[in-house]
């Protein structure tokens, strides 16, 4: 990439500031605040207060507002929790695996990645203080804490992962830091003065770039190993109690497995998001979208080869227990929730990160059926057949009763020739088809999350004595909706204005990497 | 009505209602008193009655010394059986429920005044068994006994009216546990001398409570005996693996202190790093 050759964007700066076109590129989300920024602040600040809204009603009555009994302790907090943690591992793995192996094309991505890491780690962390019916109560694991308890273990390695991941996100923001606080002088006050005090009296000497350098790369050997021991503490949590769907011993792989391609998703959603929003298509080219697409595959097929080893030994012995469980699971009330994991949420998410590379695939374009105008007429006739023998059995004396069956055939032939022809425009766009499975798994994350936490809740070891369904299962409410929705706007809103704030794309490390 | 957390059945049965240490009586009259306070005293409630026998409930109100009235609205459910709601309050302090348990298997006792997250709240357990069996007379025995493992030996004796051994007789013996059920032990027949034996393991100086019944059938009729016995077995030694000690594994300790000891010390370096960067 070549800095002259780099299409900017045309932006209009005050007459103060004097930015290169290389600046002017990256810097025009935190110069310029309009309307726009001020109405998505205000709309995912008004999630965030009705959740806060929801939690104080929470404080107020007790944990009885939720759908949290006896039985089933934990639910859309600690689902929230899991998730969140999960997320956050992309900062470590992209910034610290990408720098260490010195592969250049990251310098666009990276400051996405720690900035999730951050964000994640934020709503990741209060999550348990939410679930607690008595937050002040957390001061006993400190007070009484005891050092063999899994729990604390996971407070401490959250509090080492949030002030490692803080410091990792900041070192790489100095020089950038330093850009704002003399160029943007202009700004409120308070600004001037983060800029200022985040600058760390930043000159850009020779000494100054060599420190950071080093500094950089100790906390890039450190921070891959801390992110790992967080997820695996994460799954101890459960692994560690004796629970059908806990008691496995792959519980911190497969857990840092399902994070990494999480994490790994989230940031290709947020590239998308961030080079249409803030023009940064001369940064994020084709190639770093094929670069984390290529990086999601492999994480996604790892995840996938985990939940097949972890399910097929279980399912395999069906042993008392676990049966019930996975009976659920497979066949049971959660049954759509599990396939839709497994097959929407990662084969899927496969085959279309692979798309691109199917050559085959063109060729469907050619098939006179695929065409838009037949397979336009074909799914219209098809729909209105099944509208018409839904709302009556016979039409003009014939009977319908025996057409239902064939019509359903055709409306799943329909369905399928749609996702046939999709896949020619799908392969052509690339980005598209990155951004798709992405989302899928990033979705797929929450939920498996949801079915790794709360059924086993309803199956334990234990058998409760005829207790009501309303105690048995667990039926989420507006209370933890509301908690839930907050937390994932709050994800979004500190992430957001990160990015309004700061560079989203670090300045100094692409004008770098951009240097003959 | 609604009294969240403090509203609860309180469901007290006649002793001698709860469990009849003979041959079960055909007359099924119960008296129960109905109150405000917690459940916890009812857990182990549970009352046997017998299937196609007629059954009659009578609850007291027992709320009488609060200012306030405080009715109690209960419910029996199970068995397919179609019962009115009954109510008793300070102007109705009484209410009768009469049924016939077409079936053997369990009822339970609701009370389903809608407290906020305690709505059909259980309050006791009825459990309908089958009529028992009548015929020639026949007496059961029971002997439990501590045996040198700790563990106990139930014997049953079965005889007929004359005192003789009754052979090939199958005998249930059950355990009553800490929450009111019965848990079977076994279903051993009776031996040459009309003795049958289970084992009962024990871990430690517990009262275990056991009854052996013969069911009865072939002319014969139903007989049950119960005994309780307290285990002769030391409490079982708290064994404690690492992670369930009262005090942290030092190993454990010494992994902890290194590995975090480790990266924040790396922290510490990192940021005399950024004050030496300011410095600069």
């Amino acid at each position: 990439m070549s800095v002259q050759n780099l299409a900017y964007p045309q932006t209009s700066f005050p007459a103060a500031a004097a930015l290169s076109d290389h600046e002017k590129a990256l810097l025009a989300p935190v110069v310029r605040w309009g309307w726009g920024m001020y109405l998505t602040t205000a709309t995912l600040g008004a999630i965030v207060a009705f959740g806060a809204y929801a939690y104080f009603i929470q404080l107020r009555d007790g944990l009885v507002v939720t759908g949290m009994r006896d039985t089933v302790s934990w639910g859309l907090y600690i689902t929230n929790f899991v998730f969140f943690i999960g997320i956050s591992h992309v900062g470590a793995l992209l910034s610290s695996i990408l720098r260490l192996t010195g592969a250049k094309w990251r310098h666009p991505v990276t400051r996405m990645a720690e900035a999730i890491t951050f964000a994640a780690l934020l709503m990741g962390a209060i999550m348990p203080f939410v679930d607690l019916g008595h937050p002040e109560r957390s001061l006993n694991l400190i007070t009484h804490g005891r050092l063999q308890s899994p729990i604390l273990w996971d407070i401490v390695s959250i509090t080492t992962y949030l002030t490692g991941s803080t410091l990792f996100l900041l070192l790489p923001l100095i020089p950038d830091a330093a850009l704002l606080r003399d160029k943007l002088t202009d700004v409120p006050r308070w600004r001037r003065w983060s800029y200022r005090l985040l600058a760390f009296g930043w000159r850009g000497t020779p000494e100054q770039h060599a420190r950071l350098e080093r500094t950089m790369n100790t906390m890039a050997v450190l921070i891959l190993p801390i992110a790992v021991m967080v997820h695996t503490v994460v799954s101890w949590i459960f692994a560690m109690t004796l629970r059908p769907g806990w008691n496995s011993t792959i519980f911190g792989p497969y857990f840092v497995a399902g994070a990494l391609a999480s994490g790994a998703a989230s940031v290709v959603l947020a590239m998308a998001v961030f080079r249409k929003v803030y023009h940064l298509e001369a940064f994020l080219t084709l190639r770093h979208f094929r670069n984390m697409a290529a990086l999601v595959l492999v994480l996604d097929l790892v995840y996938l080869y985990f939940n097949l080893a972890e399910y097929a030994t279980t399912a395999y012995k069906m042993q008392l227990a676990e049966k019930a469980l996975l009976l659920e699971l497979f066949t049971g009330p959660l049954a759509p929730l599990f396939w839709f994991t497994q097959v929407f949420g990662l084969i899927v998410p496969a085959f279309l990160l692979v798309l691109p590379a199917i050559k085959p695939v063109a060729a469907l374009r050619r098939l006179p059926m695929l065409r838009p105008i037949p397979l336009t007429a074909t799914a219209v006739t098809v729909s209105i057949a099944i509208f018409v023998i839904s709302q009556a059995e016979t039409v003009a004396g014939l009977d319908l009763a025996g057409a239902n069956s064939l019509v359903r055939m055709g409306a799943f032939v329909i369905v399928g020739l749609l996702v046939l022809s999709m896949l020619p425009v799908l392969q052509a766009r690339p980005v598209t088809s990155a951004v798709i499975a992405s989302a899928l798994i990033v979705v797929q994350a929450w939920l498996k999350r949801y079915i790794i936490v709360v059924p086993v809740f309803e199956h334990p070891y234990l058998p409760v004595h005829d207790p009501a369904l309303s105690v048995a299962l667990y039926q989420p409410t507006w209370v933890e909706w509301a908690i839930t929705a907050g937390s994932l706007a709050g994800f979004v809103l500190v992430y957001f204005l990160f990015s309004r704030l700061f560079p989203i794309v670090s300045v100094w490390e692409t004008a770098k990497s951009a240097e003959p | 009505m609604l009294r969240p957390f403090t509203l609860a059945l309180l469901v007290t049965v006649l002793a001698a209602a709860l469990r009849p240490p003979a041959a079960h009586a055909h007359a099924q009259r119960v008296s129960i008193s109905v109150g405000r306070n917690g459940f916890e005293s009812v857990v182990d409630y549970t009352l046997d009655v017998e299937a196609g026998h007629e059954v009659s409930l009578t609850f007291t109100y027992a709320d009488g010394d609060l200012e306030d009235d405080n009715p109690h609205d209960i419910r029996l459910k199970g068995l397919g059986l179609e019962l009115p709601t009954v109510r008793v309050s300070r102007d109705q302090p009484t209410a009768t429920l009469t049924f016939t348990p077409e079936k053997t298997g369990r009822l339970r006792l609701l009370c389903v005044v809608p407290c906020l997250g305690m709505e059909n709240l259980v309050g006791g357990v009825i459990k309908a068994a089958k009529p028992r069996a009548t015929g020639a007379p026949t007496s059961l025995t029971l002997e439990l006994r501590p045996r040198d493992d700790g563990s106990l030996l139930a014997r049953a004796t079965l005889l007929d009216a004359g005192g003789g051994p009754l052979t090939n007789a199958p005998i249930v013996f059950t355990q009553r546990t800490a929450l009111g059920g019965d848990l079977v032990l076994g279903r051993p027949t009776t031996m040459e001398d009309g003795g049958a034996v289970v084992k009962i393991p024990a871990t430690g100086s517990e009262a275990i409570r056991v009854t052996a019944a013969f069911e009865g059938g072939d002319g014969l009729a139903y007989a049950e005996a119960y005994g309780e016995i307290t285990a002769p077995g030391q409490p079982m030694a708290h064994q404690p693996g690492p992670l369930a000690a009262p005090t942290a594994p030092p190993a454990l300790a010494l992994t902890l202190l290194i590995v975090l000891g480790g990266v924040w010390t790396t922290y510490g370096f990192v940021v005399v790093q950024l004050v030496r960067i300011r410095r600069r």
